[in-house]
């Protein structure tokens, strides 16, 4: 038998191989125009910052019930640029996308907590999401006291560095049931619905950002109490190099993500180590380009003891 | 709609700018490049996520599609640079047990909503993991789109021989791996193969 036929059946198990269906088209089209309307106001305001340095002018302000028009005006009192304001809230029974109706449940969840949510409107999969919002600060203590005796999130690193923010996660308990989501929905004939979800106490990750005059570099920890083992890819653009960090072994990785055209947009460095008598995967990593692999080593080095 | 009407429309959006025709496009369009993201990345709801994306950066940059290769090759090849960074930025957690459901929120942007969806589960999805995103990638165009050598040979700048090989490795990595989850015995699929 011919290698192609044997090919044969494997195609046949990839074709085979059921595929959900999708309709995204909608929730493309929504992000497509909120994307342009925040393109043509900077475009706006940017052509008004331009008047403005170029010509004597002034606006004019007037209210027309709940909308407002601004007027910019060039020397000879012509209006060049206009732009209307509506201020007024959204009627009722004005119809708010998937997008609208999720980010509201977003804005409504304080750090640190963490919910499951059912959309109605625009969610023909009936798609049960859950998200956590995490707790962030530029106030070194609250991530010190998050990562307790576990790790010590250092005012400065090596190589002058400074805390500038962190952020902290936490696992997620999923404890929901989607029917009873939908069920819900049905009863109650309500778009939204939430549940709040409980999280783990320990934390799941926590980053924290430092910078000096070269860029920003981020110590992320991992708690690895449950985790077996982890696994990423390097492609063959990239580097994986191992490398000793005091002592011990540790990886360097450098990748290079690219964009749509395949031209490298950004590239990353990481060190990566394992603190074992804590269960936690260290991470020293950056993009900027003035950063080198050896200015991580020598953060890393200091955090591994 | 044929490709050469989804070629005519795409001109016409590239001059108008139309976002309704980029949507009759995307009905067109979006269950095959879903199809290749859930393959690719082997998740439900990343694959989705990814298609939203994928046709964002399709409209965003449709002045570059130049007519080379079909728009739909053009956009695959979008998708694939897409899931190539995905997958590299993608750490998958081995949680014990296994099979708890409770799989840790991944270190994306803060706050990203996860979708409970079966991760690497279909045994096809978990041969595909163990090839590299350049094989898996291969074999979806070939298998799926039956994109010929020649045309992806355009797409990604390599000799059409070069990637017949490369797809011929790829296959056979994919027929041994799903042999060898079966524990070495033929699975029903390959009864013909021997």
């Amino acid at each position: 038998m011919k290698r192609s036929d044997s090919f044969d059946e494997v195609k046949q198990l990839i074709t085979d191989t059921p595929v959900p269906q999708i309709d995204v088209k909608d929730q493309v089209l929504d992000r497509l125009r909120e994307r342009q309307n925040k393109k043509e106001e900077f475009r706006v305001k940017k052509r008004m910052g331009l008047i403005i340095a170029a010509c004597m002018v002034f606006s004019v302000t007037t209210a027309y019930g709940a909308v407002k028009v601004y007027e910019l005006k060039n020397e000879k009192g012509e209006v060049v640029s206009q732009i209307t304001h509506t201020t007024a809230e959204p009627g009722e029974g004005q119809h708010k996308t998937y997008s609208q109706l999720f980010n509201e449940v977003r804005e409504s969840v304080k750090p640190g907590n963490a919910a499951a949510v059912y959309i109605v409107p625009d969610n023909p999969n009936k798609i049960v999401s859950f998200f956590q919002i995490p707790i962030t600060s530029t106030d070194r203590a609250v991530i010190q006291k998050e990562a307790g005796d576990k790790f010590t999130f250092p005012a400065e690193l090596a190589g002058g560095f400074t805390f500038k923010d962190g952020s902290v996660q936490h696992e997620v308990i999923r404890d929901y049931n989607k029917e009873d989501f939908y069920k819900e929905a049905e009863e109650t004939k309500k778009d939204v619905i939430v549940k709040e979800l409980k999280v783990e106490p320990t934390f799941q990750l926590i980053a924290g950002t430092y910078s000096n005059s070269k860029g920003d570099v981020t110590v992320r920890i991992e708690n690895f109490e449950k985790v077996k083992y982890s696994a990423a890819e390097a492609g063959p653009d990239d580097t994986v190099e191992n490398v000793k960090v005091g002592g011990q072994e540790a990886l360097y990785q450098l990748t290079n993500l690219k964009g749509e055209n395949g031209s490298v947009v950004r590239v990353d460095k990481s060190i990566q180590f394992y603190k074992e008598d804590k269960k936690l995967m260290v991470f020293v990593s950056t993009s900027s380009p003035d950063i080198a692999k050896e200015d991580l080593l020598a953060i890393a080095e200091k955090l591994v003891k | 709609m044929d490709k050469e009407q989804i070629e005519r429309l795409v001109v016409e959006i590239k001059a108008s700018g139309s976002l309704e025709g980029f949507g009759m496009v995307i009905e067109q369009l979006q269950q095959p490049i879903f199809t290749y993201c859930y393959h690719m990345l082997g998740h439900r709801q990343e694959a989705e996520d990814a298609v939203q994306e994928v046709f964002i950066k399709a409209y965003e940059n449709l002045e570059k599609y130049t007519e080379v290769v079909s728009f739909s090759a053009w956009v695959y090849k979008i998708a694939y640079h897409h899931c190539l960074n995905l997958i590299k930025r993608k750490r998958i957690y081995r949680l014990v047990p296994f099979l708890n459901n409770r799989v840790p929120a991944d270190d994306r942007e803060e706050g990203a909503a996860r979708v409970e969806q079966g991760q690497l589960s279909a045994p096809l999805h978990r041969a595909l993991s163990t090839l590299s995103p350049e094989e898996r990638n291969l074999i979806l165009l070939r298998v799926i789109e039956e994109k010929g050598y020649e045309e992806l040979s355009v797409l990604f700048q390599e000799k059409p021989a070069t990637l017949r090989k490369r797809y011929e490795r790829a296959m056979k990595k994919c027929k041994n791996q799903l042999i060898s989850q079966k524990g070495g015995e033929m699975s029903e699929a390959f009864r013909l193969i021997r």
